[in-house]
């Protein structure tokens, strides 16, 4: 498709589009505003990516096609072959998922097909200086998700307790696991009866256990011992 | 509902072995199937009916396989809660009172 436009201080426009009619439209808007300029039209991914990365335009109009559900996973190789550039979504969708995942996959803003030009033009405008274009809605929506994704993991209190375990510590676990007695773990790991009897405190302590019936339990269920077959 | 049990609880399949005295006052010593067990307690199902309060002694392997090396229990436990089964069995759980590994 046509490339379009000298390089100039203008914001320099790719539009990607699969329908003719709506790329020409959204020329002859935007050409005709003073400081915009149309530099690329595409209409399939190929040819997005080739006019991104030759052009560099400041923002691309981008429609994702609703017939292909892996249309906006484009926007993260667009970005990548022109990386200044800003992606401004511009679709008659009106699902706020598919907004979301946009603004996921690297879009600033969103401007939905009925809303009127004058709209279209300041998004751009915005976005080119660095804003996002978005709804109150979906701006709260993004903030949430980054928030939450912040957030620490919950950390599993027993693995934990696990990790503070010695080697030594482990071996005897798992012999209390096959039901050996203290003297047969001694002899087995040739340490006197005394020592496994200290390893055995410690263990209790880390693992915040009281005898020897709940280690044997709770070796199965963490793994710490192997559960005999039934 | 939330788990109120605060020892780990190992869900088993383990033959025992019960002693005690049923609802009739008579004593026995027979066969039970044990379905889990933790340090506080176990649930087990066997034929005959006892009673709630009543001390029992069960022995059991933590494996049915001969060759593998597993625990081997004597325990000493009151029955805290009946349930008579439409098998025929009769679940019983127990707290236990002390408990010996063989």
């Amino acid at each position: 498709m046509a490339q379009i436009g000298p390089r100039s201080k203008n914001i320099r426009v790719l539009i990607v589009d699969a329908h003719m009619l709506v790329r020409a439209g959204l020329r002859l808007l935007i050409d005709r505003q003073p400081g915009l300029a149309v530099v690329g039209e595409a209409n399939s991914a190929t040819e997005a990516l080739q006019i991104a990365a030759n052009e560099k335009p400041d923002v691309i109009l981008f429609e994702p096609n609703p017939n292909d559900c892996n249309s906006l996973h484009l926007l993260p190789d667009l970005l990548a072959a022109a990386a200044t550039a800003r992606v401004l979504l511009v679709t008659g969708i009106g699902d706020a998922q598919i907004h979301q995942q946009a603004v996921a996959l690297g879009a600033m803003g969103v401007v939905l097909k009925d809303q009127p030009a004058p709209i279209l033009i300041r998004a751009i405008e915005k976005v080119h200086a660095g804003e996002v274009w978005l709804s109150r809605t979906m701006t709260a929506d993004v903030l949430t998700r980054i928030a939450r994704e912040r957030l620490p993991k919950p950390v599993d209190p027993e693995a934990v307790k696990i990790g503070f375990l010695s080697p030594r510590e482990r071996e005897i676990i798992s012999l209390i696991g096959q039901g050996l007695k203290n003297k047969q773990i001694a002899k087995s790991l040739s340490i006197s009866e005394v020592t496994v009897r200290h390893h055995l405190t410690s263990i209790f302590s880390k693992l915040d256990i009281s005898d020897r019936l709940e280690l044997i339990i709770y070796a199965y269920q963490h793994g710490l011992a192997k559960l005999p077959p039934e | 509902m939330t788990e109120r049990r605060s020892k780990p609880r190992l869900r088993c399949n383990y033959p025992a072995t019960v002693q005690g005295t049923d609802s009739s006052a008579t004593r026995f010593k027979e066969p039970a199937t044990l379905h889990n067990l933790s340090a506080t307690g176990l649930y087990l199902r066997m034929k005959r009916e006892i009673e709630r309060g009543s001390e029992l002694f069960i022995c059991f392997r933590m494996s049915t396989a001969a060759q593998v090396q597993a625990p081997a229990l004597a325990i000493r436990g009151i029955v805290v809660r009946t349930e008579a089964r439409t098998d025929g069995t009769c679940g019983l759980g127990l707290r236990l009172v002390r408990y010996h590994i063989l």
